[in-house]
């Protein structure tokens, strides 16, 4: 039977219930990739955290290299010997700048000037001028690294005009007897240029470190160029053109200053204040004060800690930060009797002062055992008739004074960001006192003397961000930090943790 | 078997709830797969993924909708993805053609046959012809789909149709030559 049909229509049909087993094999590999999914999830999450262990290493490693190791970059031993064979004249200040261990890729340029103002001057100059070159090359480095693309730009210009400038300057001192100079000079400045580019990228880790500390001394630095520009003046008889470019130069100067100023400081220091609940825990049983204690329920107050800190971006992911925090912890022995006996057995780790040695302390639980009960048997029979007992609970209160060491690294550092600290801390004992506390008094019973003075804990956190302007940022740090060594001795097993939610403002410059 | 309990446990990623949910689907959303697909061997391999990219979006099925719909949504958008960035070949003749009708005996053609012509086809004629046709989404949304304008979609489909059209003759006449007698 034959019908007419669209196309349409015969394919709508056809297809209308169309199902199609595929083969067994195709949910085994389905199945298979949700394993190796299920599997791939869990690696990064540790991986992150040994990555965070792994930083510490490498930045300490990094950090003890640039410190003890000014020379290691090959690029400035080449360049330096080639300035060296070349400047005869100047061999001092070459030497100089080799020990200030900045690079002279970019710098090299600056040559010219040195080379000038040390033969206008005398050898009294030397020094100061060369202190300045090193303090001109962090700057040079830190405006470059700084802005990228823009800047690089415009550094690239800049060298255009110095090196016009220096030539000219140069000429004016060949007429005495550089001449050398000004071929050298003019040849480094050449090589510089080309140098600068491609070595900047990759100096700019080792410089990142070096700036700080050479930044610091810029200020002082700064004068001293203009000292010596202004002794420049007077010492010589100066051409219309050398002034012109000695104005070049300083214009040069100040604008690199300003710029300097503005972007080199450039957000990589954070003053932080926090304030933190603090809540307290033991993972085990265990009385710090006494071992007849291990077995009173303890419990724990809530405590308010406060602290500054600051911090310092190594680079946009990971930071350094250490403070000052200041905290007490206070926790309570309950199911305590206590009463006044004539040779009373004071507690095992408490230094009892003259008024509370008299006070026999003792868990409700061992009294009410007399077998088992020590001190029991240390009441002289008269005064086992009289002895009224009072109920009450211990409170023992520590305080630290407490210096952490941390790094952050930022999984995530947007307007709100996220970051996974891990450090230590040190912590400075401050105030140490048990307290007897019952209904209607409170009495000193003396110091712990099983506390350590300084003792040490492991902290890991979890850090939430909100930046509200660009230097001003809200900061969430759910931290808990592993108290390491809190007792010198018989804490039975009492190992303290704490957990800190620490909230604060900082302050980005 | 409750479809609800069953996509709230794949949703928190239940080895057997997921199972469960693909031996109920996969025949269904193979036949999708073939239709889109050039040929078999990347017909299975469009189900595989698709698969794993369902069990990892299905938090994002609201219950809004049928689940069989959403499926296939999301099926018959993975395997467009892959088309999306191939240039495809601008072929001549873009101008809309007649509607076209065709005369044939009404069990003499094969599914499979069908089927084979389908995949035979160029890569947007048949991704056209399967929207629209045996999926139902309109000229505009395939445009949107595919980023070409509607124009396209419409003479693609024509061109599709011509193109199964001669091949479905050319079948019939092959027939009529292998079985004169049969008629």
């Amino acid at each position: 039977m034959s019908e007419r049909k669209d196309i349409e229509r015969l394919f709508q049909e056809k297809f209308k219930d169309f199902e199609a087993n595929p083969s067994e094999e195709i949910w085994n590999n389905i199945e298979s990739k949700l394993d190796e999914k299920k599997r791939r999830r869990i690696i990064p999450f540790w991986w992150k955290f040994s990555g965070v262990a792994a930083l510490f290493v490498v930045g300490f490693l990094i950090s003890k290299a640039v410190y003890d190791n000014p020379f290691t970059a090959p690029n400035s031993v080449i360049t330096t010997t080639e300035t060296v064979t070349e400047n005869k004249t100047t061999p001092n200040i070459v030497s100089e700048k080799n020990a200030v261990k900045n690079k002279v890729i970019v710098n090299a340029s600056k040559n010219s000037i040195v080379a000038n103002s040390s033969s206008n001057n005398n050898d009294e100059n030397t020094t100061s001028t060369s202190s300045s070159l090193k303090n001109y090359v962090a700057e040079e480095t830190t405006s470059v690294e700084k802005d990228g693309n823009h800047n690089l730009k415009i550094t690239k210009k800049k060298n255009a005009w110095r090196r016009t400038s220096s030539n000219e300057k140069n000429q004016i001192a060949s007429n005495s007897d550089k001449t050398l100079n000004v071929v050298s000079n003019s040849d480094l400045v050449q090589t510089n240029k080309e140098n600068s580019n491609s070595e900047n990228t990759s100096s700019i880790t080792t410089n990142k470190e070096l700036n700080l500390t050479d930044l610091k001394g810029l200020a002082n630095s700064n004068s001293k160029i203009a000292t010596t520009k202004v002794e420049n003046k007077i010492s010589d008889t100066i051409t219309k053109k050398e002034s012109i470019a000695n104005n070049v130069l300083e214009e040069l100067l100040n604008e690199k200053e300003s710029k300097v100023k503005q972007e080199s400081k450039g957000n990589r220091w954070q003053l932080t204040s926090n304030v933190a609940p603090i809540f307290l825990g033991s993972i085990a049983n265990g009385s710090p004060i006494d071992p007849e204690l291990k077995n009173n329920s303890k419990s724990y107050n809530t405590t308010v800690g406060f602290g500054l800190g600051v911090s310092y971006a190594v680079n946009s992911k990971l930071k350094i930060r250490t403070g000052l925090n200041k905290f007490n912890l206070g926790y309570n022995t309950n199911e305590i009797d206590y009463y006044v006996g004539m040779q009373a057995r004071t507690l095992r780790n408490v230094t009892p002062t003259a008024a509370s040695a008299m006070i026999q302390v003792e868990s409700t639980a061992t009294a009410n055992n007399p077998s088992t009960s020590l001190s029991e048997n240390e009441l002289l029979p008269f005064e086992n008739s009289f002895v009224t007992k009072n109920k009450g609970y211990i409170n023992q209160e520590i305080g630290y004074l407490e210096m952490p060491l941390e790094m952050s690294y930022a999984v995530l550092d947007k307007k709100f960001g996220l970051k996974i600290i891990g450090g230590f801390s040190t912590l400075l004992l401050q105030d140490n006192a048990i307290t007897l506390v019952s209904d209607n008094r409170t009495t000193l019973l003396g110091e712990a003397n099983n506390l350590n003075t300084i003792h040490f804990s492991t902290n890991l956190g979890l850090g939430l961000k909100y930046d509200f302007t660009k230097s001003f940022e809200f900061n969430l740090e759910p931290t808990v930090k592993y108290q390491l060594n809190t007792f010198s001795s018989n804490a039975g097993g009492f190992k303290l943790y704490l957990f800190g939610i620490y909230s604060g403002v900082s302050y980005k410059f | 078997m409750d479809l609800k309990q069953l996509i709230i446990d794949c949703q928190k990623n239940n080895r057997k709830a997921q199972e469960q949910l693909y031996r109920l689907y996969s025949s269904k959303l193979f036949s999708v797969c073939l239709k889109y697909s050039r040929n078999y061997t990347e017909a299975e391999d469009n189900l595989q993924e698709g698969f794993l990219i369902i069990f990892n979006k299905i938090d994002q099925y609201s219950f809004k909708g049928s689940f069989d719909g959403w499926l296939k949504r999301v099926m018959i958008n993975y395997i467009l993805q892959q088309y999306r960035n191939q240039t495809f070949l601008s072929l001549v003749n873009e101008n809309i053609q007649d509607e076209s009708e065709i005369e044939l005996d009404d069990n003499s053609i094969s599914l499979d046959y069908l089927l084979k012509i389908i995949q035979e086809l160029p890569d947007r004629y048949r991704l056209v012809f399967n929207l629209y046709v045996l999926d139902g989404y309109s000229h505009q949304e395939i445009a949107d789909m595919l980023n070409i304008n509607i124009g396209t979609s419409k003479s693609n489909l024509s061109r599709a149709k011509v193109i199964l059209k001669e091949k479905i003759e050319q079948h019939k006449n092959e027939d009529n030559k292998t079985f004169p007698s049969a008629k």
